[in-house]
């Protein structure tokens, strides 16, 4: 057995256990063997079938959190966002109030952060269509949480199949306070985007358009 | 014909269902307007192939990078088989957008290091794209650099951009992005070799 096939079989008797090894510490150990290491890694990897459903192991996991972010993605309006947005503010190590400052703040909205971050608080829960948010959001948005605007874009554009769209408006409700977040709902910000939305396009100021208004 | 009604399956039954068959099931609770028996199913599928994304992410990125581009592939994947996409086989769809996301990771960084000798040496275009990290290239070179690799895979169309993804950015073998992609492998070599080409002809101007 070459050296790379024997710390291919050490690697494969670990990730079978349950164990995350260190494919790089490996690497390291194959020597001038490891190119081949690396090719048989990827195709071990890559033909690995489905893992067995552990509950207890899933619990513990980080793919709970993404899981989670997918659950409440399909059951909202609003793509991808639910589950790709609060990632990258985890990524980007930004509480979601200092998020909200930045933002409103590059889009000359300083005075009206409050609104902006009810706005926020719709987009990361799938509450709020994609089609409506602008450019110039999802672009300060982007530069913000280190992400391309396109990218914001076609996450949250995503429908999820015919079968999908917005959930039956009690799950909806629910959805909208089920990750309660004291940084961010404000219930004053909220009145004021469902008395706009009431009201109709003419009440809108400019902060509504951005976020509702449409791309442009 | 009507269709079927929707039944909830228990924890067993679900384990026991294929890829393909826990995406419909998830298709007919959502249809069925009871998102909440989805989840499980769901579950399932992300824990299912969260280890092996990361694990195979981590051979190619920094372990900072890992779980974030693993999530966002899961994301992609499960959109995708969603949106009504042709996808064929969920698993062999996941690690060809895992593929794809890594090669994003190292296209959004100026610093793309394997990219960096492109520019110095080695007209041979099989060569060109070197072998050492550099964060230290002149000022401005790394950002030519991105330019023109930019550049030049705006010019591509879909498939092309797929086997350039994994051939030329994810570092696939002609093999693996001929099964990723049904492109024959003489084929992968002439577009990733032509994908080379561009991005120093557009570089020399």
């Amino acid at each position: 057995m070459s050296r790379a096939e024997d710390l291919l079989a050490s690697y494969a008797a670990a990730f079978e256990a349950g164990r995350a090894p260190d494919a790089q510490e490996l690497l390291e150990a194959a020597g001038p063997e490891r190119p081949q290491l690396e090719a048989a890694l990827e195709r071990y990897l890559r033909d690995a079938p489905r893992r067995a459903w552990d509950g207890a192991a899933f619990a513990g996991s980080p793919a709970a959190g993404v899981a989670d972010g997918l659950d409440k993605a399909l059951g909202s309006g609003g793509g991808l966002w639910p589950s790709l947005l609060p990632r990258l503010r985890a990524r980007a190590e930004l509480r979601r109030a200092d998020l909200v400052g930045r933002l409103a703040a590059s889009l000359g909205a300083q005075s009206q952060a409050a609104k902006v971050g009810a706005y926020y608080h719709q987009m990361e829960h799938g509450l709020l269509p994609a089609e409506g948010v602008s450019d110039r959001v999802l672009g300060a948005l982007g530069s913000i949480v280190g992400e391309s605007a396109r990218t914001l874009r076609e996450a949250g554009s995503s429908t999820f199949g015919e079968a999908s769209g917005p959930l039956p408006a009690p799950a909806a409700a629910f959805a909208r306070t089920a990750a309660p977040d004291a940084s961010y709902s404000d219930p004053a910000a909220d009145a004021a985007i469902d008395a706009s939305r009431e009201e109709g396009e003419q009440s809108w100021d400019e902060v509504d358009r951005l976020f509702r208004g449409g791309p442009e | 014909m009507e269709p079927s009604p929707f039944r909830e399956l228990s924890e067993q039954e679900l384990a026991l269902l294929t890829d393909d068959e826990l995406i419909a099931y998830i298709r007919g609770a959502r249809t069925a307007r009871r998102p909440s028996a989805a989840t499980l199913a769901l579950q399932m599928l992300v824990f299912g192939y969260w280890d092996t994304l990361v694990a195979r992410a981590g051979l190619k990125l920094p372990v900072s990078a890992t779980e974030d581009v693993a999530a966002i592939a899961l994301e992609s994947a499960i959109k995708s088989a969603f949106d009504g996409e042709s996808i064929g086989e969920f698993r062999s769809w996941l690690h060809t957008i895992l593929a794809r996301k890594i090669s994003e990771y190292y296209r959004s960084r100026e610093g793309k290091p394997k990219l960096v000798p492109l520019i110095s040496e080695n007209a041979d275009d099989e060569q060109v794209w070197g072998e050492e990290p550099s964060v230290d290239a002149p000022d401005g070179t790394l950002v030519d650099l991105r330019r023109a690799i930019e550049h030049a895979y705006s010019e591509l169309g879909a498939g092309h951009r797929a086997v350039v993804d994994l051939y030329v950015f994810a570092e696939y073998s002609a093999g693996e992005t001929t099964g990723a992609t049904g492109e024959s492998e003489n084929n992968v070599h002439q577009i990733g070799s032509r994908f080379r080409k561009r991005v120093k002809a557009i570089l020399e101007g």
